[in-house]
Parts: C-alpha cells; sequence; structure tokens
C-alpha cells in the first residue's frame, strides 16, 4: 500500500542534461529524500528500472535524440517495468501541451513545467501520492479486469463528492465503453454534456455513437468535438473513421493527412492513413504513410517486422500500380531493400518466408522474372519442408504472391482452401477478402452483391454521387474488387455527363482505375474495363483540350 | 491578430533586454558587494530571470495565438491547489524580498478551466506584482454569481490610471517600460476570453483599492 510520506520512496530522474538532473536531485535532497537514481538516456533508465523498481520517476520529455519521455515512459509500462503504484512526472521546458500532444496513448500522472521551486515539488509529490493512494484500488480492479466492480467503485467516489470524482467520472465511462454498455455510457455523457460542453465527454460521447454503428450521428459529435479542441487528434482521426464508414474515404484522407502535418506521431492514425490512400486507389500516399509507421515505431514499443513487411508490401503495390517507369523501379528497390534487411535481422522462420514472398511480388513489378521465381521458389520450399509452420499471414502472402505472378490455379486452391478451413471465423474471412479481386467467403459474396445491388439502384435513378459512396463504402472490405471499382468511375462519368467536368473526380476516377490496371484479358470484367478505361481517356483528353 | 503580435514582439523583446542588462549588472556587482547588498541583488537577480522566462512564455503564447495553436482545454479542476502551486514556485522570490503572501478562499473549490494557461496568468501576476507591492499579497478565491473570481491584492501604488481603463489592449503611446506587465495582461485577457460556458465569457478587471489599498487584478471565469 502506498503512503503520502515520500522521504523513504525511490527516485529516478530521467534527463539527457547533466545540469537538470543536478537541480532536481538537490531539490529532492533538499526534502530529505535519500534514494535517487539518475539516467542520461532513455537505454539508461529502461536498464535501471529492469534492475529495480521505482515509486517515482521524473522524466524529461525531451531526451534529445530518439525517444522521447512519453515514449519511454510508454515501454516502461509495456515491458512491464513499473509497479502499480509509480509515479510518471514529465517534466517539460515549455508550458503549452502541444509538444506533448499527439501520443497521449499514455498519460502520465502529472506535467511539472521548469523552473521547479522545491515547495513546488514537495506540493506536487504529496498530490500525486494521496491520488495514485485513493485510486490504487479502482486500478487494481481495472488491471485485473473486473471492470463491473471497477465501475462500483468509480460511483462511490462519485457519490462521496471525492477529489478524484472528476477522474471517476471519465473512467467510468470509459469502463462502460469498455462493457458494451452503451447506453449507460451514452446517459452519462449526456447528463455532463448537459452541464457543460466539456471536450472529454463530447468525445466519449462520439465514440459511444460510433460503437453503436451511428455513423453520421458519430461524425458530428467528432466535428464538435474538435471544434471544441482543435489540438485533439483523437477526435480528428475518430471522424476520419466515420468518413470511411459514409463511404467518404477521399475526405477522411485529406483529415488524416491534415493532422499529420500537426503531429505524425501515432503509428494507430499513419496506419489508418495507409488503409483509407488504398481505399482511395492513392498508393504514393499509402508507401509514404508506412514509411512513417516503421519509423516512429523505430523508438517505441510498436517496433517490429510486420511494420516494415506491411511497409515492403505498399511500396510493391504502389510499383504495381504506377506507370511512371522512374517511379516503379525506385519503389520495387525500395521494397527490395526493406526486404532483404528484415530477412537478416529476423530469425523467425514465417517473417523471414514473408519477407521472400513480398520480395518476388517486388521483383515481379519491375519485370524480373527471374528473381521473382527465385524468391517464390525458395519460400515455397521453406515452407514444405517446416510443414504446419507457415501461420496465417505467411498463407495471404503466398495468395498474394501466385495471384500476381498468374499462378492461378495455385492461388484458387489455396483460397478455397483457406475459405473452407475459416469460414467460421469472421475476422480471417474479411482477410481474405480483402486479397483478391473477388470475395471468397459467404459472408463476402453476400455482402458485395448487397453493395451492388443498393449502388446500381441509386445509380438508375440518377443519383450518381450517392451510388458512389455506396461502393466506396464496400470498397472499404474489398479494396481490390475490379467490378466495384468499375461501378465507381462509371457512376462518376455519369455523374460528369449530368453536371459538369470537375477535375477533383476525374483524378479520383484515375486513381480508381489504376487499382484494376493490373487485370488480365480472360477476366469476366476485362472487356468493361477497357470500355470505360477508353470513355475516361477520352474526357480526360477533352477537358485538357478545353483548358 | 497580426498587428498586435508585432507589437507586442518588440515591446518584449525590449523587455527582455532591459531584464538581461540588469541581470547583468546584478552579477557584476555581485563581485563587490558587502553580505546585505548580495542578498538585494541575488533577489534582483530572481525577479529578473523570474520576468525574463514569463516573458518568453508569453511570447510563445502570443505567437500561438496569432496562428491559432493557443489550444485552450477546459476541464473540472481544484483552483486553490492551482493557485497555491503558483505561490509555490515563487516562494524563493517572495521570499528574498520579504513579501507575506496569503490566499484566502475554499481549499476544496472546483472550478472548470484549464489549469496550465491558469497558472501562467496568475505565476506572471504575482511575479510583477513583486516588483511593486510594498510587503504583502493577498490573493482571494471566490464564487461569485456563477463566475470564478481570482483576486490578487497588492499594497503598492496601484496600476496607473491607463491600464485600468482598458486592460489588456494595446494603444498607441505604449510605455515600453510597462512592456512586461502589458504584454502578461494582453495574453491574460485573451486566455480569459476563451473561456466560455454557454453564452458568458471570461474576463480580466485592474483597479486600486481592495483589500490591501493597492492594486487589485481580478480573473473572472464563467
Amino acid at each position: 500500500m502506498v503512503t503520502d510520506d515520500y522521504r523513504d520512496k525511490r527516485f529516478l530522474i530521467v534527463d539527457d542534461f547533466e545540469s537538470f538532473q543536478q537541480i532536481l536531485k538537490r531539490l529532492l535532497h533538499d526534502l530529505n529524500v535519500k534514494s535517487i537514481d539518475t539516467a542520461l538516456s532513455g537505454s539508461k533508465a529502461l536498464k535501471l528500472c529492469e534492475e529495480r523498481t521505482y515509486d517515482v520517476i521524473f522524466c524529461d520529455f525531451d531526451l534529445g535524440k530518439g525517444q522521447n519521455g512519453l515514449q519511454l515512459i510508454e515501454e516502461m509500462r509495456h515491458k512491464h517495468l513499473l509497479g502499480s503504484g509509480t509515479i510518471c512526472i514529465i517534466v517539460t521546458a515549455d508550458s503549452s501541451r502541444d509538444a506533448v500532444i499527439g501520443s497521449l496513448e499514455y498519460k502520465p500522472d502529472a506535467y511539472m513545467n521548469k523552473p521547479i521551486s522545491s515547495a513546488e515539488l514537495k506540493s506536487r509529490l504529496i498530490k500525486c501520492l494521496k491520488q495514485k493512494n485513493e485510486l490504487h484500488d479502482i486500478n487494481h480492479l481495472i488491471d485485473s479486469n473486473k471492470l463491473t466492480q471497477a465501475i462500483a467503485l468509480c460511483d462511490q467516489k462519485i457519490n462521496e463528492n471525492s477529489r478524484q470524482k472528476n477522474w471517476c467520472l471519465k473512467t467510468k465511462g470509459q469502463l462502460l465503453i469498455r462493457c458494451k454498455k452503451w447506453d449507460d455510457a451514452e446517459a452519462l455523457y449526456k447528463t455532463v454534456l448537459k452541464g457543460r460542453k466539456l471536450f472529454w465527454a463530447q468525445l466519449g460521447y462520439a465514440d459511444v455513437l460510433a460503437a453503436k454503428q451511428e455513423y453520421q450521428a458519430a461524425l458530428t459529435a467528432y466535428q464538435l468535438a474538435y471544434q471544441e479542441n482543435s489540438a485533439s487528434l483523437e477526435a480528428y482521426e475518430g471522424a476520419a473513421r466515420m468518413l470511411i464508414n459514409l463511404g467518404k474515404p477521399q475526405e477522411a484522407q485529406k483529415i488524416l493527412e491534415q493532422i499529420s502535418h500537426i503531429s505524425a506521431r501515432s503509428v494507430s492514425r499513419q496506419k489508418l492513413l495507409a488503409d483509407v490512400s488504398k481505399i482511395n486507389g492513392d498508393f504514393d500516399a499509402a508507401a509514404k504513410a508506412s514509411r512513417k509507421v516503421v519509423r516512429l515505431a523505430e523508438n517505441s514499443i510498436h517496433k517490429n517486422a510486420e511494420n516494415e513487411l506491411d511497409l515492403a508490401d505498399n511500396l510493391t503495390e504502389a510499383a504495381l500500380h504506377s506507370s511512371d517507369d522512374k517511379k516503379i523501379r525506385a519503389y520495387a528497390k525500395e521494397a527490395i531493400s526493406t526486404l532483404q534487411n528484415t530477412h537478416k535481422d529476423n530469425t523467425d522462420q514465417n517473417i523471414k518466408i514473408q519477407s521472400k514472398l513480398i520480395e518476388s511480388r517486388a521483383y515481379n513489378s519491375i519485370n524480373d522474372k527471374t528473381n521473382a521465381e527465385q524468391a517464390l521458389d525458395l519460400a515455397e520450399k521453406r515452407i514444405n519442408k517446416n510443414g504446419s509452420i507457415a501461420n496465417l499471414r505467411t498463407q495471404l502472402e503466398l495468395t498474394k504472391s501466385y495471384l500476381q505472378s498468374g499462378h492461378k490455379e495455385k492461388a484458387t486452391t489455396l483460397l478455397a482452401q483457406l475459405a473452407e478451413q475459416y469460414k467460421d471465423n469472421p475476422e480471417i474471412c474479411a482477410k481474405l477478402d480483402k486479397i483478391t479481386d473477388e470475395p471468397v467467403s459467404k459472408i463476402g459474396k453476400l455482402d458485395v452483391i448487397k453493395a451492388n445491388k443498393e449502388g446500381i439502384k441509386m445509380f438508375d435513378d440518377g443519383n450518381y454521387l450517392e451510388a458512389v459512396q455506396c461502393f466506396l463504402k464496400a470498397t472499404k472490405n474489398f479494396p481490390k474488387h475490379v467490378g466495384l471499382r468499375l461501378n465507381i468511375i462509371q457512376s462518376f462519368i455519369f455523374q460528369i455527363k449530368k453536371a459538369s467536368v470537375n477535375l477533383d473526380i476525374l483524378e479520383q476516377c484515375e486513381k480508381h482505375l489504376a487499382v484494376v490496371k493490373n487485370i488480365q484479358n480472360d477476366h469476366p470484367q476485362y472487356k468493361r474495363y477497357k470500355s470505360i478505361s477508353k470513355t475516361l481517356d477520352l474526357i480526360i483528353k477533352n477537358t485538357k483540350k478545353e483548358n | 491578430m497580426k498587428k498586435d503580435f508585432d507589437f507586442h514582439l518588440a515591446s518584449c523583446i525590449h523587455d527582455m533586454k532591459n531584464a538581461i542588462s540588469l541581470i547583468l549588472n546584478s552579477i557584476e556587482q555581485l563581485n563587490t558587494d558587502s553580505q546585505k547588498d548580495t542578498q538585494l541583488h541575488l533577489a534582483n537577480l530572481n525577479y529578473e530571470a523570474s520576468r525574463l522566462n514569463n516573458d518568453l512564455i508569453h511570447l510563445l503564447g502570443v505567437y500561438r495565438l496569432g496562428s491559432d495553436h493557443l489550444h485552450v482545454v477546459i476541464d473540472e479542476h481544484n483552483i486553490w491547489d492551482v493557485v497555491n502551486e503558483q505561490y509555490l514556485k515563487n516562494e524563493p522570490l517572495l521570499q528574498k524580498y520579504n513579501i507575506d503572501l496569503e490566499i484566502h478562499g475554499d481549499e476544496e473549490q472546483d472550478w472548470f478551466f484549464d489549469p496550465d494557461l491558469v497558472a501562467s496568468i496568475i505565476n506572471n501576476i504575482i511575479v510583477n506584482t513583486v516588483r511593486y507591492t510594498k510587503s504583502k499579497i493577498i490573493i482571494n478565491i471566490e464564487e461569485i454569481e456563477s463566475f470564478l473570481q481570482i483576486e490578487i491584492c497588492d499594497d503598492g501604488q496601484g496600476y496607473p490610471e491607463n491600464m485600468i481603463s482598458n486592460p489588456g489592449e494595446t494603444e498607441d503611446n505604449f510605455d515600453f517600460r510597462n512592456g512586461s506587465t502589458k504584454l502578461g495582461l494582453f495574453f491574460a485577457s485573451n486566455i480569459a476570453q476563451r473561456h466560455t460556458n454557454n453564452e458568458k465569457k471570461g474576463c480580466i478587471k485592474l483597479r486600486n483599492g481592495g483589500e490591501l489599498g493597492g492594486g487589485v487584478f481580478t480573473l473572472k471565469l464563467p
């Protein structure tokens, strides 16, 4: 149990400036603190934390090159190097938060601004210890996943009008969402919002609506949230997710790119940006976003081979869908060198096989058949040699490589086998449907039929833009589906004929067409593809002439 | 906004230059000082450095105001804690000048505000008041007619008349010696106005008199 006396606690100070370290150390000495360790770098701090558990960690936000203070503490937390009672205080030189905002997946116990006086330090320490102490039981229940009990304890504190009631109210809302008690959560946020337009309640309310799949209402709520707090990247990200669900991935990509300018620090956001860019057929943007994912994960807990494989995959996709020779070669080269490093740095057989499989596709994108076949061959041999070792991703990458290199029979057999094997697992079914031009799962097939039916009805009624949205909604789950892409372009073309030529629409059409540009001439949609691409060409030529 | 920013940039840099010259002077004099003078010069050093720090914070703040990067995030916090922490931050400075500071109000008082920004307003006023008060500062925290009111009273000469009429406003015949005070007030006024609750808006006020007979700075938050 924690007490609010700090003198016998173990302290760690992390700061890359020795002079700041000394100042803080002296202040703590003045407060009769006996046990103080210091670290000049994140790696030294990690090492110390592996050896002993600290009660209080002061960490400078700016640790020089590489990891920042928040990332360091996030990593400590992830590696279970922090005790449940450990207090983490981030020290900053700047009183504004925008230096720290952006990676709020982990929230420290407190921020303190330099310069710090001894009395101020003492007051803050006591406050943090009291808070930790009071919330200890609730945090313990949450950590051991006893959420209903945690909610009950939150209620108790709220009713007692405890100093921590605000924290308890916020936590209760989040816990209700985790327990899928949407209506209770919604009621909580609505009650708060009736009194004051507090940002956290606005954001929580939006999250509830999103969870209830009320996408339009959730979008409005997220928009209100970022109007209230324009620094909230969570609110922008939420709005982008809703736009994707509403069939407006173009707008979603714009928002995500806009907030990447403010802070590109979140891995999850960059992954979302890569995904939405691919829905939009913008493979350059997808490659750019996945480069950022790899770079961001470099210093954080997210670093893993999967990110590098994703990057190589997206680079290969960008090469495959480009018509600029120079670009194609540059993308392929970057993909191959990324993969060779991944292959070298990892001992996991699946990762090694996957990197060979993607490498084969990268070679194919520059028509280097020899190297492509060689890489594929090597991967196949390793899969056969190791028997049942191939995990799901290995199987998916193998399918993708077969599909891309024209090994049609092998691809079909493997897909049929996977579809059968995972027919009761909707998550894996969704993954299978994402890599093929026609869904293989039962649910996927029905979904596409439904979306097509709805969209074609709108198209027949002359509501072309609504039809586009409907097809785009489905494209989220079936990004390689040829029919849907052609439907989108056709609806756009009719919209152009109905209204007028719009350069933005034309650009979108070109991107969607690029997605299906590698269609084989025996594909059932091949004729339609040819005819639509000819029509589009004509419109583009005429537009250029007019301008 | 552009004009305000340019204006404050100039006056603030002027003020910072003054602070640095005074710091350099004080350091020089430390070498030749008697015991009693050393205390005085250390106090001056502390004051000028605190002012320099506040100037830089405000400069950054005003820049962010202008470029729309200043984010006010309002939530419920204990106001007494925030005010007390600013007092504690400045305790060394207050001791050096032998100034007594009291906080009157309910220690359990919660209110809705942005704690970092309100803290920087309070900190600035405390540092400024150190220069103008004689011996005492009183901070009153009170809830009045659904506003939170924070009054910082001193027993000094009071604020000049032209400042009282329009605190936080810029004007053409600007006295550069007041650069620091003025910039702080401009910043404080902006932050206060960004604290809103439905139709109500926050504000700052200056007056003379009050319970210590000197200057009174008031911050009102809805």
